[in-house]
């Protein structure tokens, strides 16, 4: 009589299958925001020249969009922020219509925002810091304290037409944004 | 040996193909609805969950939080069909409770339609010039006769609109909800629409 012999069955597979299915998830959900950061970090310090230097972008066309859902009614300045060798300071100018400065996390997460109500007729000097580096902010400065050491400034300006975009030029030629080692 | 590698390649599979069709907004669960338009309130803000993040990532990324401008989306007309390229609607709006809005044309790459018409937006400071408080404007793939704010949707195929509204007045879920954002209705079209289900 044939002794039966150990047939290995799908059961225990199809389980192993089915955790895999549930960590390639979970994997992929949670490098893909980190993932896109970085490209798109490394987008605009190429167009900016480098790491914590402000790029001011033309009028958003079809032609020269450069990421996705962009308005053409606003002038975007942008800085990729690297505050792993110190703090980085930033300038905005007080505009005459709706400006705004938003600094994102590493994550995407939009850690903080200020906007022209809130920026005075001398402007906005804000330092920018990560979590583990040292504030030293000088009398006057706006704080933002990122979580990460990588992280992204974008500036909006609002310039829905030719005229109020040449405005717009003139008025975020003084903004910037450097690292306090490059003594501002 | 071989069951376990096609469980694992297969399931590693899925796994990933589903966290890119989720956060390729494929299964868009949109909280809060105005109309044909829907937005999420949690986009932007540090709260915001891991899917709804990596969906922001792809196909908003640099989205601001609800206090500063909501985005709403819609990419159907007002009967429930898709928006696309080859129909004209007929745009009408009047003056929201913020302080600048504008409506923006996406294609289904989330990228602006390629076209050189300077037309892939309307706004606030074009649209309701005073002492107007309504206003009425055209989507097209090409330029209408009629007067009024035109959005042009040549090479946006099967397309979506986003109106953002910057600071607005409340960002209560009651008051974003009675908002009376922009109608689309589909006046006439060149080719067989797709048809669409609800939003």
């Amino acid at each position: 009589m044939a002794q039966d012999k150990y047939k290995p069955g799908w059961l225990k597979p199809i389980a192993f299958g089915a955790l895999m299915v549930v960590l390639g998830h979970l994997l992929t959900i949670g490098l893909i925001p980190n993932a896109i950061m970085n490209i798109a970090m490394k987008r605009i310090a190429e167009a900016s020249g480098g790491i914590n230097r402000l790029a001011h972008g033309n009028m958003v066309t079809p032609q020269n969009q450069q990421i996705v859902r962009s308005s053409p009614d606003l002038a975007y300045s942008t800085c990729a922020l690297d505050l792993s060798k110190g703090p980085v300071r930033v300038f905005i100018g007080k505009g005459a219509d709706y400006t705004s400065a938003a600094f994102y996390a590493g994550n995407t997460d939009n850690v903080f925002t200020l906007n022209d109500r809130k920026i005075g007729p001398e402007g906005a000097k804000i330092m920018v810091v990560s979590a583990r580096s040292p504030i030293a902010a000088q009398p006057g400065e706006v704080v933002v304290s990122l979580p990460s050491d990588k992280g992204l400034l974008l500036v909006r300006r609002l310039a829905p037409s030719a005229e109020a975009f040449k405005r717009v030029q003139a008025e975020r030629a003084k903004d910037y944004c450097r690292a306090v080692i490059d003594g501002v | 040996m071989w069951r376990w590698l096609i469980c694992g390649v297969l399931g590693l599979g899925i796994g990933v193909g589903s966290a890119l069709a989720v956060s390729g907004g494929l299964f868009s669960d949109a909280k809060l609805v105005s109309g044909r338009w829907s937005t999420d309130p949690t986009v932007g803000a540090a709260a915001a969950n891991p899917w709804l993040r990596a969906t922001i990532a792809r196909v908003g990324l640099l989205a601001l939080t609800k206090e500063e401008t909501v985005y709403f989306n819609r990419d159907v007309d007002e009967d429930g069909a898709k928006l696309v390229e080859g129909c004209t609607y007929a745009l009408a709006g009047e003056a929201i409770p913020t302080r600048w809005w504008s409506i923006t044309i996406y294609g289904a790459d989330q990228m602006l339609p390629i076209n050189t018409d300077r037309a892939s937006s309307i706004d606030a400071t074009r649209a309701l010039i005073a002492p107007a408080t309504t206003w009425s404007g055209t989507l097209s793939p090409t330029r209408p006769t009629t007067p009024g704010p035109w959005l042009s949707s040549k090479g946006g195929g099967t397309y979506s609109l986003t109106i953002r509204l910057y600071n607005p007045q409340s960002v209560e879920k009651s008051a974003l909800q009675a908002l009376k954002l922009p109608s689309v209705k589909k006046v006439s079209c060149t080719q067989s629409p797709a048809s669409g289900g609800a939003n």
